[in-house]
């Protein structure tokens, strides 16, 4: 693995950089703002699960907690662009789009650095743990740093004199913080998604990702070469807890906004569902689970879209299980035969109580989706290989089997 | 001096005496094994030496060093390498991949050299793979260097292990039960290598092992654990008609 | 601080009922059954059908009340047994963080489900046992003694002078500084009295029964239990069965005390009772009961000082707490693993 030449380097990312740009520019101007939003939400999910299948996926430890760490820079970086921001931007000495920028991205840098240390401080006391008691000890840690974000502006304003209490407003409590400058936009946030899949694709292919590996697959083996596992698996957790808070910022720069309920265990929980499903061990699988299941989910919300991926569901299943039922096809047809028309007369028949409840029914639909995925393909989508042009050219040659 | 040596070490797991009172010694160049019944405390002493297992009384010392308790990293990275009696390779991982590992603790460059491919980064790894190319050409392996490794034959992945712990550059080297599981010309082209590789490598080597034809092949000399306790040592002939030793491993005569 | 040991202890006995639960399945299968906590609020929703069903409202017969947990037990029971013949079974053999999510999935199934087929909202439990004071303690003195040297007293002496009521009848009297004043309704007797029955008829199964020994054997070494000729499936069958029916006891108890239900109110108390699991040590069945009881004091104790906004907090630092400083628990046993 050669490194390049300075001025390939240059172009490359020259070149990057105008791509996003130029497709920043069109979307802002052709694609209408509910899609604009789940574009973004796809790429703020891909840093997430990116950063996260490097702790999980590469190196074997089960965190439940991402959604913490995802507070913590998000909240720092709020917390600067509304406070520091302003007046930031006033004194600055350049034109104020660029004031901006920098404002932003020192806020995202600050976001990023506090999740590092809040990684540190989880990590080093949790990763001496294994397995089930790793996942949740960090899913305690997640809800004590949600907890902690709730309680704080009560916490500082204590000494404060009655009087002033109430209109103490640090990070917001219970209420949240809005107001937040709408800084992220395609070009930011799939920038940060760019950098994330690059560094990790580099950690990973090099001799910090060999000590992962090896720390994933056979801890006391990896001692033995000299790896020093503590620090190995501290050193994953940290990285993958400062993209964490990246993703927070952009999120809350987004929706302008940063909200208590929206970094809890679910979503924690929601990034682990993004990679497993996409293939613990596997970037592209994250990256394209990460697009898949936003688009599902929103797919999900009216009732013709459920009903759509309900069938899907049962035509996928009935293509799946084709050769179980070698030589039973009339079982195979009544199996599914009937699934499908017992879900037409479902619809047809609750079809207003559905809709009344599409809300929940995506929910369920999600949860079964995670169940029926776990039970046909527990590996995930791609298991722990990455997708490749020469990979599907390989597969679409052997196609029909 | 000793090259290593076990001090009155013995552990105990719960209420039971695992391992009592072991002495190993061993001057740098020797090649000693270790034999005896299962359960003897053979991979325990190993596991003490290597620090998996911290001894409940007694030290260990390597090199002039008081290695007793230290992670066993540390004492990876002091020269001391092992292979396990259940083959421990990183299942996922290429064979080449394999090897590296053990360039790991001293990559030659820091995590924005990987991320940021600095020049560094490219000579390290140019190194670190011709280095890791060389012993697996010597050890026979070159040719699936790129195959996952969970897809070798027992006794390749058993040279494959063997080959990542070469890698650390040891001066100790100790393996347990290398031969396991393998056919007696297997086992033959195994004592072959060993005697080879402590040759071109100058290695220290502490061997378990239950096959004889290899223990009286190349040891120096002989010890016999049994029920973690040492009950004899010497020269593989002496042992060989020791009545203890006997014994241990064939029970009593019938009267 | 009479009154906090009571509510305490009330409260610890629901999540020690769930904890069990926790515990039963880790011992077996090493599954953290992320489930669990909804099948407590089942148990409180199969209840609440059984009695609009069999109309029951203001307070029904001892028949009545008994069927319905019998019923809801027996419903639940089966759920759990279902759930584990569908979700968890067939990921046995792979790594268990197939089975985590897989748990989680079911889980989230229960309370969306729960959510669209009874609806989001709060719904008032039938009040299948009329609610009264048991054992009173208070300053008020009662009528009949309002005569002769009691009108002298003083004010002060008022203070530590406390009159016992026990169901309704006075019962006489003590003086002591502190705070003695305490309530004790027949709900808590019985979520006490009901809890302590299924601890104990559960450990004497454990203990006394061929199963009991069967589950403590798998517990130990599925592979060995199965190769001694223990049917595992049916085995792990019970152990989801005889969990989900303690837990759903639990959400009938509690549904009783608040008095409302709602789907969601099976997610913070199934937390709360796992790390109390985890507190005793998971995998021990007299730690799960220790835990529970622990941490429901603890809670109880958060409230009373005031700082009633940490009373789900605690519970997560007692978790970190207990991670880092002793991971196996108050009674849990180190487990070493073969190198």
């Amino acid at each position: 693995m050669g490194s390049m030449s300075f001025m390939r380097r240059i172009a490359w990312t020259v070149g990057v950089l105008g791509v996003l740009w130029g497709t920043d520019a069109v979307l802002g101007k052709s694609v209408n703002p509910y899609i604009y939003d789940i574009i973004i939400r796809i790429g703020i999910t891909i840093v997430l699960a990116v950063s996260l299948n490097l702790i999980n996926g590469f190196t074997g430890q089960f965190s439940l907690g991402h959604a913490g760490f995802m507070a913590v820079g998000g909240y720092t970086a709020g917390a600067i662009t509304y406070h520091l921001g302003p007046h930031w931007v006033a004194t600055l000495p350049f034109p104020a789009g660029v004031s901006h920028v920098m404002v932003f991205l020192v806020a995202l840098l600050c976001g990023a650095l506090a999740a590092a240390i809040a990684g540190l401080v989880v990590g080093v006391p949790s990763l001496r743990l294994k397995g089930d008691y790793l996942a949740i000890a960090t899913l305690g840690f997640g809800e004590i740093i949600r907890v902690m974000i709730i309680n704080l502006d009560q916490m500082l304003s204590a000494s404060r004199p009655a009087a002033e209490r109430n209109d103490f407003m640090f990070i917001g409590g219970a209420k949240g913080l809005s107001g937040i400058p709408h800084y992220s936009n395609f070009f930011w946030v799939y920038l940060a998604g760019v950098c994330v899949v690059l560094m990790v694709r580099n950690l990973v292919r090099s001799s910090h990702g060999r000590a992962f590996i090896a720390v994933r697959e056979d801890e006391t083996a990896a001692g033995a070469m000299g790896i020093n596992t503590t620090r190995t698996k501290v050193l994953a957790f940290v990285i993958g807890s400062a993209w964490a808070g990246i993703a927070g910022g952009l999120h809350g720069h987004f929706i302008q906004g940063l909200y208590p309920n929206d970094f809890t265990f679910l979503q924690s929980i929601d990034v682990v569902v993004v990679v497993v499903l996409g293939g613990t061990g596997s970037l592209t699988g994250s990256v394209v689970t990460a697009a898949l299941l936003r688009i599902v989910e929103n797919v999900l919300r009216t009732l013709p879209g459920a009903s759509a991926v309900l069938y899907l569901f049962i035509l996928g299943g009935a293509w799946a299980s084709w050769s179980k039922f070698e030589g039973r096809r009339r079982a195979w047809v009544i199996q599914f035969g009937s699934f499908i028309i017992g879900l037409t007369i479902l619809l047809v028949l609750a079809n207003s109580w559905m809709v009344a409840r599409i809300a929940f029914l995506r929910g369920v639909l999600y949860a079964l989706l995670l169940i029926l995925l776990m039970l046909n393909r527990p590996q995930g989508l791609l298991g722990k290989s990455e997708l490749s042009f020469a990979g599907l050219r390989r597969r679409l040659s052997r196609a029909p089997s | 001096m000793a090259l290593v040596e076990m001090k009155s070490c013995s552990i105990r797991f719960g209420g039971l005496l695992a391992v009592a009172n072991c002495c190993v010694k061993l001057d740098a160049g020797e090649l000693v094994s270790v034999i005896g019944p299962n359960g003897a405390g053979k991979t325990t002493s190993f596991n003490m030496m290597t620090g998996v297992y911290k001894p409940t009384e007694g030290r260990v010392f390597f090199d002039g060093r008081d290695i007793t308790g230290l992670p066993t990293y540390q004492i990876a990275r002091l020269g001391i390498g092992r292979t396990f009696q259940n083959i421990r390779l990183f299942k996922e991982m290429t064979v080449l991949d394999n090897v590296r590992t053990s360039f790991c603790a001293h990559p030659g460059y820091g995590v924005p050299g990987s991320v940021l491919r600095t020049a560094r980064f490219s000579t390290s790894e140019a190194t670190i793979e011709a280095e890791s190319m060389r012993l697996l050409e010597l050890l026979k392996l070159d040719r699936f260097a790129h195959e996952v490794s969970k897809n070798l034959s027992y006794g390749d992945q058993r040279r494959l292990e063997i080959a990542r712990a070469l890698a650390l550059k040891p001066k100790l080297l100790l393996l347990d039960e290398p031969t396991s599981g393998m056919n007696p010309t297997e086992t033959h082209e195994v004592t072959q290598l060993v005697a080879f590789l402590r040759k071109e490598f100058d290695l220290t080597i502490l061997l378990i092992e239950h096959d004889m034809s290899l223990v009286m092949a190349i040891s120096d000399r002989v010890v016999v654990l049994d029920g973690g306790v040492t009950i004899a040592e010497g020269r593989p002939e002496d042992i060989q008609r020791n009545p203890k030793v006997i014994e241990a491993y064939l029970g009593e005569p019938v009267e | 601080m009479l009154q906090q040991l009571v509510n305490g202890i009330a409260l610890g006995s629901v999540y020690a009922l769930i904890a069990l639960g926790y515990t039963m399945v880790y011992g077996v299968l090493r599954l953290i059954n992320f489930a669990h906590g909804d099948i407590y609020m089942l148990g409180a929703f199969m209840a609440y059908f059984l009695a609009k069903w069999m109309g029951v409202s203001a307070g029904g017969s001892l028949a009545s009340t008994v069927a319905i947990f019998l019923l809801s037990m027996a419903i639940c029971a089966a759920i759990g047994m279902l759930i584990e013949r569908l979700a968890y079974r067939p990921l046995r053999a792979l790594p268990r963080l197939n089975s985590l999510i897989t748990a989680i999935g079911v889980s989230l199934l229960l309370e969306f489900g729960g959510q669209m087929v009874f609806g989001p909202d709060f719904k008032p439990f039938p009040s299948i046992i009329q609610d009264h004071p048991v054992l009173v303690i208070d300053h008020v003195a009662p009528p009949a003694a309002a005569t002769g040297p009691a009108t002298t007293q003083s004010a002060a002496a008022l203070d530590v002078s406390w009159h016992v009521t026990l169901n309704g009848k006075p019962r006489g009297s003590f003086n002591a500084p502190g705070n003695w004043g305490l309530v004790i309704t027949n709900i808590q007797i019985i979520i006490l009295v009901v809890s302590l029955f299924l601890m104990a008829a559960l450990t004497w199964i454990v203990r006394k029964t061929k199963i009991g020994r069967a589950m403590r054997a798998i517990s130990y070494d599925m592979r060995a239990a199965s190769l001694m000729g223990i049917t595992t499936d049916q085995v792990i069958a019970f152990t989801f069965a005889i969990g989900s029916a303690l837990a759903a006891a639990a959400g009938i108890l509690d549904a009783i005390y608040k008095p409302t239900i709602n789907p969601l109110m099976g997610v913070l108390p199934g937390l709360k009772a796992f790390v109390a699991a985890v507190l005793g040590g998971i995998g021990n069945i007299p730690g799960a009961m220790l835990g529970g009881m622990l941490m429901g004091l603890a809670e109880t104790a958060v409230v009373a000082s005031g700082k009633s906004t940490y009373r789900d907090a605690i519970a997560f630092a007692i978790l970190i707490v207990i991670l880092l400083i002793r991971p196996r628990g108050l009674l849990g046993a180190v487990t070493e693993e073969k190198v």
